[in-house]
């Protein structure tokens, strides 16, 4: 792809990140009816602090360490200390520092994504305060984290990108043409077909993963990109202890420091030998004392060194630049007005990528998917051998509710921790995705919900087969349709459960142990273990709102209740159960409806994912930390 | 992982001793590789556009590869991911899972998977530690389980302090490990502790994977700069290095530049720049050697043009090396090598380890202490079974006496025989997954044993399951007022601790097949059901049952432990019949129940209870068979 245009008046600010060094890049953007327009970045005496908050042990096995408090008080940490610089449309900035530094503290605040702390200083826009608004629409945060689909090719991971975001306008084959560009940039074509992969799951390689990723955040900006942009860079900025040591040209960077006492040693790449000198060495107490010496001493040089000057020197007439930024205050509002308009794919449009995405994915998953089905059907067999061709006489009247007790429980159980750990790998993708604008957290919901189906409907039905025809259960229609029912909403409540215990707690742990209680007490309640009527009183209600009680009871209503029982194998004389409503009443099912089970499983259903979706408006998808 | 290595030259035993490494002006021995091959297969592809039908491809790893390793001098090997550094360093310790060619010498004698892991330290890229020890305590319990038998008290702990120093570990020498959840020392620090558990034994060979991956520059640059150190005292170390920086290759004597399989250049690395620059390829001056040949060697796939491009530099960088006097040499002094004394490596080659009780006290003692260092874990231990009480007893209560009754006993009954195993499956897969993989490294450097570490686990875990065990039949027996008879009480609490304990052992065992605990935990699962539904009784009446099932409830460990149950709680147990509404049923009795469902429950009751010790025993005699016959695993 070419570029259009003259680079220099086009807008487009990248910020992207590779291990250990830091681009800002502002660069063309938004071909989208507007001329491109340009725009510099200008940052003036930002500082920021985060409060010192250790959390311990159990605040992290809990995982509320991160709801702590945000403000500063029980003292701060200084992250950025007084930065300032200018970076103009068209030119290319790496920030450098070793970790710690605060390069990634600084993206962050430029990006409106530090999540705590106070920040003072100004980030301006063309001498616009940037606002989220206009960073979602003019600049792409690529980061450290891969949160990509593992099961996904590379091309289908962009495909899916370019349609979230791409404009309407867009045909099919123009989506198409634009991935393969970007594919062809990004020197992917060899891995395009290829699996993205994760830690557990091979892939493409991991510089590869960070390309897909750059790749996506190129799409979710959809403007021509300068080709080998890794390779150039004109502005460098070195950071130390949250202070600026260097700005400047990059080619000054070794002359600059000459001055300064600290040339460059042959054979060496200047970029990291900088980056060392201006780190604190903690190795032993002599060392870090000698390195604390030369950090300052490179602050306070740098610090006597007026800035702009610096920038003079870095080339270009930056005097001029600062009265173009206030030239461009005018047309900033104009920024704003083109950057609130709404381009983008509609909800609909978000629901139906989705939607394709999740079903793709799971499909690709085939392993999983297989073992899914096997265990669906595993369980269904060893219940139907063990129930094999059940005779209605005495002995078995106990057999039916421990069979229809094994039903109603043994799946919705088994999938629980299963759903709650896809939702947690989810969880990464949901954060960063919905950080980058690219879908709305309803279409998320929707699609999610709606993608689940199908494949809950083929479990299910595996589920139910087997068991029924081997069991002997009645061939009769209306019967097998209600024990359908009453089995489909159980296994989805717990569905519902698993996933709103995902959204609502913010650990994996957490939520396998709230789901898990909430599960016991619907189980101990659900009337076979105790007899119903044998409950104590104080907590009758847990039963009423069990949806393990009502799947169990209604399939009891459906399935004994028409059945008439022989005398055989009486335990003693005159203890003959003859018929189904008599067996009810034994196990406290005498009275209720087919109707009321139904729907007290669709109210718990409806409130299980209500909750969720309450949850993901309200609590912060943070993804789980991993080592 | 059966590694089909072909090193076929006969051994010759011969007695010429082979000069040691110390003394002075000697030359320090060398490891030689000569025409080094290496293909593992792979199939890639989605299996719905035909992966599962594509054959397998062959992939060569490793090509001809010939390399003199010099001890006494600090080797790296660079390349990119892909270049098969990795792999060369697998396939010197024996780790390679494809298949090899070519011949492999150390001191005069052939290498053998048994004698190069004697002899040779692999230091891999992860840092797999307790993260609950000390570092001091981790070096202590590694060198109780390295050192040999009669090594003493004081001497081993002058192992460890020496180690300690040389790995400059002194500052952090009590503080704890840590990992991913666990604030512990640093990341640079973690990795040294793994180098040093490796000089313990003082290995001839150190091999270290991208010992610098991960760490910062200053920890790198001193981790290194131990390297050199120890490379001087004779020890041959070889690491590996993904893009070394400038201070690093500083410190690297001799460099080994792969790319694709192939060797580009072996020599000393301040031969690097001029050697290239001799081809053509100068370096810029503020400009990293290594960055810029790493670059030069490495294929470009950005577009076809570079890609054919970049292959092609590479051939011609290959053929040069192979056509230059440098690896002439090489070649040279690995045929002499080859052609030498061979001689025959006696079985006191090194000293015999610590005996089999030393070793497993200090596994115990080493489970222990990490176990009681995270209160999380030791607090699940013992009160996650105890806390299901409560569930069970908010809704009973103390059971009636009533018709109803009947259904409310069976189900505490069968809760009875399914949460012990249960929550012993659940503490299997919390704790003992790390223990297992702990033990996978360890177990591969040969340290003890796969049964001695399960036997270390079950007496490690037994006063935990029995002090839980007791707390959950205590509160649960007599808070839902079962049968009040004292040795119905203890017959009950012994059944409930045997399937406790019966229920990790078995997980164990699966853990032993599944690398994924997920899978592993599913399994188990389904087996406890399986045994439960068949064997129980409480959800299916035993005698209904097809003949086959019949056949197989005997071996259903529930089977016996419901019986036993049955009979100590329906024994001598009145029942009234005022709640029961006219025209149903009414059971009087305890005894009737037990005759019509368990018939002669109450006389099996010793058969039942040997059967039980039985399968206890049982569970761990399939653990250790199942870890015996899976062998140790490789993790990656």
């Amino acid at each position: 792809m070419a570029a259009s245009g003259e680079p220099h008046q086009q807008v487009h600010n990248t910020l992207s990140l590779k291990s250990g060094h830091i681009a800002v890049h502002p660069e063309p953007k938004h071909p989208i009816k507007e001329p491109h327009q340009a725009i510099d970045v200008h940052v003036e005496k930002l500082s920021y602090q985060v409060p010192r908050h250790p959390a311990t042990w159990w605040q992290h096995k809990l995982g509320i360490h991160s709801l702590l408090p945000t403000r500063c008080v029980d003292g701060c940490r200084v992250v950025l200390d007084n930065v300032t610089f200018t970076v103009r449309s068209g030119q290319m900035l790496a920030i450098l520092g070793s970790s710690g530094s605060g390069k990634t503290s600084l993206l962050d605040v430029m990006a409106c994504r530090n999540k705590t702390g106070e920040v003072t200083g100004e980030v301006l826009l063309n001498g616009v305060p940037r606002t989220s608004a206009m960073l979602n629409a003019c600049a792409a945060y690529v980061r450290q984290d891969d949160r990509l689909m593992a099961t996904l090719t590379v091309r289908e991971t962009l495909m899916f990108v370019a349609q979230l975001k791409l404009p309407k306008t867009f045909s099919k084959e123009e989506t198409k043409a634009r991935v393969d560009s970007v594919i062809s940039e990004l020197g992917l074509v060899e891995a395009a077909d290829t699996r993205v992969g994760s830690a557990e799951v091979r892939g493409v390689s991991g510089g590869e993963r960070r390309r897909v990723s750059i790749g996506i955040q190129m799409l979710i900006d959809p403007s021509e990109f300068r080709s080998n942009i890794f390779e150039l860079f004109d502005l460098v900025m070195l950071l130390s202890g949250g202070r600026m040591v260097y700005f400047g040209k990059a080619s000054n960077m070794v002359s600059y420091f000459t001055r300064l006492n600290y040339p460059c040693p042959e054979l060496t790449n200047p970029c990291d030998y900088y980056v060392d000198l201006t780190t604190i060495d903690p190795t032993s107490d002599e060392t870090e004392r000698t390195s604390k010496d030369v950090v300052r001493h490179f602050q306070q040089a740098f610090h006597l060194d007026d800035p702009s000057e610096v920038a003079v020197n870095s080339g270009n007439d930056v005097s001029s630049s600062s009265l173009k930024i206030k030239a461009s205050i005018a047309q900033a509002h104009d920024v704003e007005a083109a950057m609130s308009q709404d381009h983008f794919p509609g909800l609909q449009r978000q629901f139906s990528v989705l939607f394709r995405r999740w079903m793709l994915s799971e499909i690709e998953d085939y392993p999983l998917l297989a073992i899914r089905c096997a265990q669906a059907l595993a369980m269904s067999v060893m219940l139907g051998v063990v129930y094999w061709q059940m005779h209605p006489d005495q002995k078995t009247i106990r057999d039916h509710f421990g069979l229809l007790y094994m039903i109603s429980v043994m799946y919705p159980y088994l999938i629980i921790i299963d759903i709650i750990e896809s939702c947690f790998k989810e969880r990464r993708l949901l954060y960063f995705e919905s950080q980058d604008n690219l879908y709305s957290i309803e279409a998320y919901y929707f699609a999610k919900i709606a993608s689940d189906l199908p494949f809950h409907s083929l479990y299910v039905t595996l589920y139910i087969l087997p068991v029924y025809l081997m069991a002997n259960m009645p061939l009769d229609p209306a019967v097998f349709f209600q024990v359908f029912a009453m089995v489909y909403l159980s296994v989805l409540c717990s569905r519902g459960l698993a996933m709103m215990s995902a959204s609502l707690l913010p650990t994996f742990q957490a939520s396998a142990f709230f789901a898990q209680t909430f599960f016991s007490l619907f189980i101990m309640s659900a009337g076979f273990f105790i007899n119903l009527e044998n409950i104590l009183s104080e907590f009758k209600w847990i039963s009423v709102i069990s949806y393990l009680r009502w799947g169990f009871q209604g399939l009891c209503m459906a399935e004994i209740r028409p059945l008439n029982f022989t005398c055989e194998g009486e335990a003693m004389p005159g203890t003959c159960v003859h018929d189904g409503g008599t067996a009810l009443e034994m196990y406290s099912f005498g009275d209720g409806s087919t109707w009321q089970a139904l729907t007290a499983l669709g109210a718990s259903l409806v409130v299980f994912l209500g909750i969720k979706f309450v949850a993901l408006k309200l609590v912060p998808q943070t993804p789980e930390e991993h080592s | 992982m059966d590694c089909k290595t072909l090193v076929d030259m006969p051994t010759t035993p011969r007695t010429t001793p082979v000069p040691g490494g110390q003394s002075g002006q000697t030359t320090y021995p060398t490891l030689v590789l000569q025409d080094i091959n290496y293909y593992v297969t792979c199939r890639p592809g989605p299996w719905w556009k035909g992966g599962c039908f594509r054959g397998k491809q062959v992939k060569h790893v490793l090509q001809n590869v010939t390399l003199d390793l010099p001890a006494g001098q600090l080797i790296a090997v660079a390349g990119s991911s892909g270049s098969g550094k990795t792999s060369l360093l697998d396939i010197i310790t024996f780790r390679n899972e494809g298949y090899v060619t070519g011949k492999m010498a150390y001191k005069g004698l052939h290498c053998t998977k048994d004698n190069m892991q004697k002899i040779c330290s692999y230091v891999i890229q992860a840092d797999r530690l307790l993260p609950n020890l000390t570092v001091l305590e981790t070096l202590i319990y590694y060198a109780y389980l390295k050192l040999p038998g009669e090594t003493k008290k004081s001497k081993l702990e002058e192992t460890v302090e020496s180690v300690i120093s040389r790995m400059g570990l002194k500052g952090v020498a009590d503080s704890r490990v840590g990992g991913a959840v666990v604030r512990g020392i640093s990341g640079g620090e973690r990795r040294r502790v793994t180098i040093a558990i490796q000089l313990l034994q003082e290995p001839d060979i150190l091999l270290l994977d991208e010992p610098t991956t991960g760490l910062d520059s200053f920890t790198a640059r001193h981790l290194v700069a131990s390297l050199q150190q120890l490379a001087r005292q004779g020890t041959l170390v070889v690491l590996s290095l993904h893009q070394p920086r400038y201070d690093i290759v500083r410190m690297l004597d001799q460099t080994i530049l792969m790319s694709k399989g192939q060797v580009v250049y072996s020599g000393t690395t301040s031969n690097l720049v001029p050697y290239f620059t001799n081809l053509g390829h100068e370096c810029p001056s503020y400009t990293n050697p290594m960055d810029r040949y790493m670059d030069i060697i490495s294929v470009d796939h950005a577009n076809s043009e570079n890609r054919l491009n970049s292959a092609q530099r590479l051939q011609t960088l290959v053929e040069a090396y192979q056509a230059s006097d440098l690896f002439a040499a090489t070649r040279e002094k690995v045929a002499e090598q080859m052609r030498g004394n061979f001689v025959q490596v006696g079985k006191s080659y090194r000293p015999s380890g610590p005996s089999w009780f030393r070793v497993f006290l200090t596994l115990v003692s080493r489970m222990h202490v990490n176990l009681y260092r995270s209160p999380m874990d030791l607090l699940g231990r013992l009160f996650l079974m105890p806390v299901f009480c409560p569930f069970l007893l908010m809704f009973l209560g103390q059971m009636k006496h009533n018709q109803k009754s009947i259904q409310d006993r069976i189900g505490l009954l069968y809760q009875s025989g399914h949460v012990p195993p249960y929550f012993g499956l659940f503490n299997a897969i919390g704790l003992f997954v790390a223990l297992r993989n702990h033990f996978y490294r360890e177990g591969f450097e040969g340290l003890y044993s796969s049964t001695t570490f399960l036997l270390a686990y079950t007496v490690h875990i037994a006063p935990f399951m029995a002090l839980s065990g007791v707390i959950f039949s205590s509160v649960l027996y007599w808070g839902a007022g079962m049968n009040p008879v004292a040795d119905h009480f203890a017959k009950y609490l012994a059944v409930v601790l045997m399937l406790h304990l019966s229920g990790e052992l078995l997980t164990v065992a699966i853990m032993g097949i599944f690398k994924n605990p997920r899978l592993a935990s599913n399994t188990t699962s389904l087996i406890f059901a399986a045994a439960s539904l068949i064997g129980s009784g409480f959800l299916r009446s035993l005698q209904n049952m097809l003949q086959v099932l019949k056949y197989m409830s005997w071996m259903s460990f529930l089977k016996y432990s419901s019986e036993i149950f049955v009979a100590l709680e329906f024994h001598n147990l009145n029942l009234t019949c005022e709640d029961q509404m006219q025209g149903l049923p009414c059971i009087p009795s305890g005894e009737i129940f037990i005759d019509s469902n368990y018939p002669g429950a109450l006389d099996h009751e010793a058969r039942n209870f040997q059967v039980m010790a039985a399968f206890t025993v049982g569970f761990f005699a399939l653990a250790a068979v199942v870890f015996r016959m899976v062998g140790i695993r490789i993790l990656q």
